[in-house]
């Protein structure tokens, strides 16, 4: 199981990481506090603070086309805001 | 921030600049801020950008604009502040430089060579003996002026004689080879003809002598030996005076004598205005003994200046950063070269030395020059521009708004303070030192300036 599937970039996301040292990751359903704390941890080198999790569940998507209506449904996902400790920080930038 | 300074000899030295993260984070931080308000990034609204990407785009170039900026300004705060004479501008060592990472590193340590003037005291006193040339005015100037003055006022005068230095007006008429008049040919009326310009001896001398309505036959061609000025004379244009080749008839109609203005109250009037105060020939020559003589004061100070640079330039004994110097010049100058830097170098040096003598003489006996003296200045140079052009009376007005025309330019203002500067500090050593006065002739002193 692949913990952190990947980071949110968002304004929203960016404004809190700037202002609260918060960093927003989407990660596994399965994935438990803990093992989010040391799977952040072990991949970024920082400290983690706290970890909170919500999930969102997926939303009914409908189009109305020539052949009629199609409906569908966009993917659930768990979202994880971490929290480091101060003077830690995450650049999401660092390969480009 | 840490500046200290290592002397190597006593014109060398070389300046350590430590800086630190703390010097310079606060200033990258803000121009980052500023860069990430305006920057437009694909994919972010502007402003919107996060911090960690505009860090990473222009980070660095920041960082080495605000490093950079830190240290000109405080390089020259310290040279200022420790009033370091130095002399052209600091140049980076390249032998101690240790080099830079800019990626990685936080403290960054500059090393800079500076070369110092050395320190000098001219000592001037009435034991210096120092040539002042004077030029004589002799007899022979004030008659070639009188002679001039002259001249330049005398006047064509109608003569019944032609002599060889008369000039003859007529008119002319173009023959065919028979000597008879050629039908519609060049004929110009009224040609005033030099006589002495003729360069055929026999034309001239049927030119010699001639009276009012006499005719002479002649080759304008032959006679004057130059087509272009034929053509001229003639009023014909150049292609038809390349293909003249006939005879021409001339009738005299008037003949001038060239004569001189005499030297009389008139001319004095006419030389220097309505209410002169020459009125006789003695007084017209004091009155050019004086011009010239001061005029000729100009060409004895100038001497004095020149030779004084030299006599100090060579008396004072001083060490200068030859190697440092060198380096300087081509780094400043990209368009030079080594070996014409090594070819003008000595002429740099005799300015430095004198420029380095002018400030210590200067500075020793505070020697300053005030706007007022270098407007006095600058409307002396206007006058004497006008009166190139041969205006003696121009009005205050004029040469006020002239001569703050000329101030306005920086470059003319800093020209004009200088030559000021200069003439002053040359002033000052006139007094100090004993001169040696010596009355030689035109000839010797133009001989002596070569």
């Amino acid at each position: 199981m692949e913990i952190l599937v990947k980071p949110l970039v968002t304004e929203k996301m960016t404004d809190q990481s700037e202002r609260f040292n918060r960093y927003g990751f989407v990660v596994d359903r399965r994935a438990s506090k803990p093992e989010i704390k040391k799977a952040v941890e072990a991949l970024y080198n920082v400290t983690v603070e706290s970890v909170n999790t919500m999930v969102y569940g997926g939303k009914a998507k409908s189009r109305y086309t020539k052949g009629g209506i199609i409906s569908g449904k966009t993917a659930s996902y768990k979202k994880a805001v971490v929290t480091l400790v101060e003077g830690d920080s995450i650049d999401f930038y660092s390969n480009i | 921030m840490n500046i200290t300074r290592e002397n190597i000899d006593n014109v060398n030295a070389v300046i350590n600049i430590a800086i630190e993260k703390a010097d310079y984070a606060k200033q990258v931080e803000d121009v980052l801020k500023d860069y990430r308000q305006k920057a437009s990034i694909p994919g972010f609204r502007p402003g919107k950008a996060p911090k960690g990407l505009i860090q990473k785009k222009f980070g660095m170039g920041v960082l080495v604009e605000e490093v950079n900026k830190l240290l000109s300004q405080n390089l020259s705060k310290y040279l200022v502040d420790e009033k370091l004479p130095i002399l052209g501008e600091p140049l980076p060592n390249e032998e101690r430089q240790a080099a830079i990472d800019w990626e990685k590193d936080e403290d960054f340590t500059f090393t800079f060579d500076v070369a110092l003037a050395p320190e000098i005291s001219v000592a001037l006193d009435k034991r210096n003996k120092f040539k002042y040339y004077k030029i004589a005015v002799s007899d022979e100037m004030i008659g070639q002026q009188e002679e001039m003055a002259a001249s330049q006022l005398g006047q064509n005068v109608p003569a019944e004689v032609a002599k060889e230095d008369s000039s003859v007006r007529g008119n002319f008429v173009q023959l065919d080879a028979e000597g008879n008049e050629v039908e519609g040919g060049i004929a110009p009326e009224g040609v005033l003809l030099a006589v002495d310009k003729i360069k055929d001896e026999e034309v001239k001398n049927a030119f010699v002598g001639c009276k009012k309505d006499d005719v002479i036959i002649f080759d304008p061609v032959k006679a004057f030996d130059n087509r272009h000025e034929v053509g001229h004379m003639l009023n014909i244009s150049h292609e038809q005076a390349d293909e003249l080749n006939s005879e021409f008839r001339f009738t005299v109609t008037e003949i001038l004598q060239f004569e001189k203005a005499e030297l009389n109250e008139e001319l004095f009037k006419q030389l220097y205005g309505e209410d002169t105060e020459v009125k006789t020939i003695e007084d017209f020559r004091a009155k050019i003994k004086e011009d010239l003589a001061n005029s000729l004061v100009y060409s004895s100070e100038h001497k004095f200046a020149l030779d004084t640079r030299d006599a100090l330039v060579e008396k004072v004994a001083m060490e200068l950063p030859e190697e440092f110097l060198k380096r300087w010049l081509i780094a400043v100058n990209k368009e030079l070269t080594v070996e014409q830097v090594e070819n003008e170098f000595d002429s740099f040096i005799l300015d430095l030395k004198w420029q380095l003598i002018k400030d210590s003489i200067s500075k020793e006996n505070e020697i300053k020059v005030t706007p007022e003296e270098a407007d006095e200045f600058a409307k002396r140079l206007a006058l004497a521009q006008f009166q190139q052009y041969g205006m003696y009376d121009v009005p205050e007005e004029q040469l006020e708004s002239f001569a703050k025309m000329m101030m306005d330019k920086p470059e003319e203002q800093e020209r004009i303070y200088k030559k000021v500067h200069e003439d002053k500090v040359i002033a000052l050593v006139k007094e100090k030192v004993t001169l040696d006065e010596e009355e030689v002739s035109q000839d010797e002193f133009n001989k002596m300036m070569q």
